[in-house]
């Protein structure tokens, strides 16, 4: 869990502005679609629905319509699925981008060279978020190093952003500066990466310097929510730097930059109390202590601020408010550890969290979880700090995650059973209609006419071949040639007058020269459709051969998809039972996280109620010193 | 007095570290495995997506196979003289699909985004497409425009593209309906 929280530290900025996932991945801008697929992947990663633009990735990778875009569409999966916390996988495919030079290109001149180093700089950008938020700080920082200068100006802002925490991480303060103070453009992710650099050097004590970043960050000329709180919080941190090196006046100017209506007033108030103090004014550090005192117990401003009171009576001379204020503050923090035990057995019993959860499930797109259903008890007021810790909203993604894969399950459950319907309904028609079909589906008429055509073609070919002009002789011509041909064969005319003869002849001449005369554009006219003829069959023979391979294909083809249905079905049985195991897991988690939560609020009062008690008996031992000396 | 600076620093130091803590970088930087909890969920995750996959192959391949497959997308370019508000597309006279935009989809459509707007079968032959994109067009004014495609579908699966785009010499948008190969 720990590096969950280091992962979420590191990208502060993602969470206040509630875009941890949009964050994780960005395509490359500009990008003209040669894909309606790619593009229709990029739809969905837009909307911020990240289970859908995988899913469409993989669907139209595995149908082979992302062609043109294949190299960039594969960084982008890498990318969603880092987004979707799938980290190993992910590094599997920058690796493999990589491939297994993992040296930087030096060449840097034409197009091509550039847009290879682009995406291998992104390739190398995203493995080092990937190793960051495994825990492999020192690789992390070299792939980040390798991703070069040719990344898009916002994964450029971020990557410097990533480098310069993972030098932080590696107490490697000085690069981390060197990053920071070369920072050109005012940018969110600079601002936070000064933010990040000022509390190392708090933790490394280095205020001094600190206190530059920190005063840099707290001065930003903020518009967006994100920004004004981050401001609010540089300030809060720089202001209670200055207090612990007692510099009141300092701290003063820090905290009066904090917004009086932003979630930090409680601890302004409470530091500007303490810069009053720090300066001797002990009445001004009244007023804003009083004031929160009067507010909700369970915020550690006004927890503290139970305890300080007395301080200033103390300071103030007044040690019998000081005795009576102790006093009220041991019973308040005695009060608040009793709700917070109660609390904590009620978070690990894990009613409460389901009784939380379960009320607001709708929206699987919320990165964070809504308060206002909270339970109106007593214990229940303590979730709110919880909920908004790291640890709780990480393991709520999960949960939220997995009642999205429940819901898509569910959804597959019942379209699966209408597929297996619609499968069985096919079959059913298809053995309908294969019994509506003749035997040997028209074989022998198409044989037939196939044969018929032959012949036919056979005789033009012959024709041709022959000049046989009485082929194509009509009706007509075709009698007088019979009658021609049965008075040549009558013995009567041999003895016909020569004059008959001899116009017989005649006739028989213009005939055949008539019938010669047309035989071109007969036989042209025969072969024009004959061909025709020829294509008709043709496509009959086609058309009963596609026929054929269906009526053979077509059961394959529907058992195959039964049979993946039946695969597919005990597979989405299985995997409904184990989310519903998981999700049981993660409530429990939840309810643990919780508890831890409120154990640590339990012993921060533990401690505070440790220091009334010894601030008490420090008053009754010097009064009862005074006393003693007086007598 | 010394006693009480004690204190006081205490409490200050106390309440330093809640700041940190809550601001997130109180955390220590170890490298740790991730809990037992998020492994499975990973590997649910994974599993689910893989199935999902398997699914939706089957989906289509069921539903809507390549030979007669007709999917329609809609792409946005730019955006600058029309905010799209809604598309009703008809086929041969009949509504085929009718889609409401909201602020997400229209944003994810400006960035380069491509919707797919239908998928579905359709015999082979020649038909006509006609979409109707309702909007805001220059100057904020309701704005209604049409456009048609007549294409021939033949064996193999047709995929054709709803484009609207600037046209910066009118200062008007422009609708176009196009095949892809």
């Amino acid at each position: 869990m720990r590096s969950l929280a280091r992962k979420l530290s590191l990208v502060a900025a993602i969470i206040g502005s509630g875009q941890l996932c949009a964050a994780e991945v960005t395509p490359r801008a500009g990008v003209v679609i040669e894909d309606l697929s790619y593009g229709q992947v990029l739809y969905e990663y837009y909307k911020q629905d990240y289970f859908s633009a995988l899913t469409t990735l993989l669907v139209e990778e595995h149908f082979a319509r992302i062609n043109e875009h294949a190299t960039e569409a594969e960084l982008l999966r890498g990318g969603l699925l880092l987004s979707y916390g799938l980290h190993s996988d992910a590094a599997e495919i920058f690796e493999l981008l990589l491939g297994n030079d993992m040296a930087p290109t030096l060449v840097e001149d034409g197009k091509a060279l550039f847009a290879e180093q682009e995406l291998r700089g992104r390739a190398w950008f995203f493995l080092g978020k990937v190793l960051f938020q495994r825990g492999y700080t020192s690789e992390a920082a070299e792939a980040l190093r390798y991703s070069g200068d040719k990344l898009p100006d916002h994964q450029s802002a971020e990557r410097d952003a990533l480098l310069s925490q993972a030098y932080m991480e590696l107490g490697e303060l000085g690069k981390a500066e060197q990053i920071v103070d070369a920072w050109e453009s005012v940018d969110d992710w600079g601002n936070y990466a000064r933010y990040n650099l000022g509390v190392a050097l708090v933790k490394a004590n280095r205020v001094n310097e600190a206190g530059v970043y920190l005063d840099a960050v707290g001065t930003i000329k903020a518009s967006s929510e994100e920004m004004l709180a981050l401001r609010d919080r540089a300030n809060l941190a720089l202001g209670f730097v200055w207090l612990r090196q007692e510099d009141g006046a300092q701290a003063k100017v820090a905290l009066e930059r904090i917004r009086l209506a932003g979630p930090f007033s409680n601890s302004a108030l409470l530091g500007y109390g303490w810069a009053e103090a720090a300066q001797g004014n002990y009445r001004g550090a009244l007023v804003p202590w009083l004031e929160l005192r009067d507010r909700k117990a369970i915020d550690p401003a006004s927890q503290e601020s139970v305890l300080a009171i007395p301080y200033a009576y103390r300071q103030l001379g007044a040690n019998q408010q000081a005795v009576e204020s102790y006093t009220a503050a041991i019973q308040i923090y005695d009060d608040e550890i009793g709700r917070l035990d109660r609390a904590i057995v009620v978070a690990r019993q894990g009613e409460l969290m389901k009784q939380l959860l379960t009320e607001d499930i709708s929206d699987f797109s919320r990165v964070s979880w809504s308060l206002s259903s909270l339970p109106d008890t007593a214990e229940a007021r303590y979730l709110y700090e919880v909920i908004a810790s790291n640890r709780f909203q990480t393991g709520l993604r999960n949960y939220r995650d997995l009642l999205m894969l429940a819901s898509h399950l569910r959804d597959w459950q019942a379209r699966l059973g209408i597929y297996g319907d619609i499968v069985d309904s096919r079959m059913a028609a298809y053995a309908i209609a294969l019994e509506r079909l003749p035997d040997g589906l028209y074989a022998e008429q198409i044989a037939a006419h196939r044969s018929t055509y032959e012949g036919v073609a056979e005789t033009v070919s012959a024709a041709e071949n022959s000049y046989g002009s009485a082929v194509f002789a009509s009706a007509k011509e075709s009698a007088v040639l019979q009658r021609i041909d049965a008075l040549e064969n009558s013995p009567e005319w041999a003895m016909a007058s020569a004059d008959a003869q001899e116009k017989l002849q005649l006739f028989k001449g213009v005939l055949s020269w008539d019938m010669d005369s047309d035989f071109k554009l007969q036989l042209w006219q025969q072969q024009g459709q004959l061909s025709e003829l020829g294509t008709i069959i043709e496509d009959s023979e086609n058309t009963r051969a596609r026929l054929v391979q269906r009526l053979t294909a077509t059961p394959l083809l529907l058992e195959d998809y039964a049979e993946r249905a039946r695969m597919l079905a005990p597979q989405v049985e299985q995997l409904i039972d184990e989310v519903a195991v998981v999700s049981s897991l993660q409530i429990s988690e939840l309810g643990e996280v919780a508890a831890e939560e409120l154990v640590d609020q339990r012993e921060r009062l533990l401690q505070y109620r440790a220091q009334a008690r010894f601030a008490q008996a420090a008053i009754f031992d010097s009064v009862s010193a005074s006393t003693e000396l007086a007598e | 007095m010394n006693i009480m600076t004690s204190f006081w620093r205490q409490l200050i130091g106390l309440f330093l570290v809640v700041i940190l803590v809550t601001s997130g970088f109180a955390q220590e930087v170890k490298t740790e495995a991730a809990a037992p909890i998020d492994q499975q969920v990973q590997d649910l995750k994974r599993s689910v997506l893989n199935l999902n996959r398997e699914l939706f192959v089957l989906e289509e391949e069921l539903l809507f196979p390549a030979n007669t497959q007709l999917m329609l997308f809609l792409s946005m370019d730019v955006g600058k003289y029309f905010e799209l508000d809604s598309v009703e597309v008809t086929l041969d006279g009949k509504e085929l699909s009718s889609y409401l935009y909201t602020p997400r989809e229209t944003d994810a459509l400006l960035r380069g985004g491509v919707q797919r707007l239908y998928i579905g079968n359709l015999k082979s032959g020649e038909h006509e497409l006609v979409a109707v994109f309702t909007g805001k067009g220059p100057s904020g004014r309701d704005y209604r425009r049409a456009a048609s495609l007549g294409f021939e579908k033949t064996l193999g699966a047709k995929f054709v593209e709803l484009k609207i785009s600037d046209r910066d010499s009118s200062q008007q948008p422009e609708f176009v309906i196009r095949e892809w190969e």
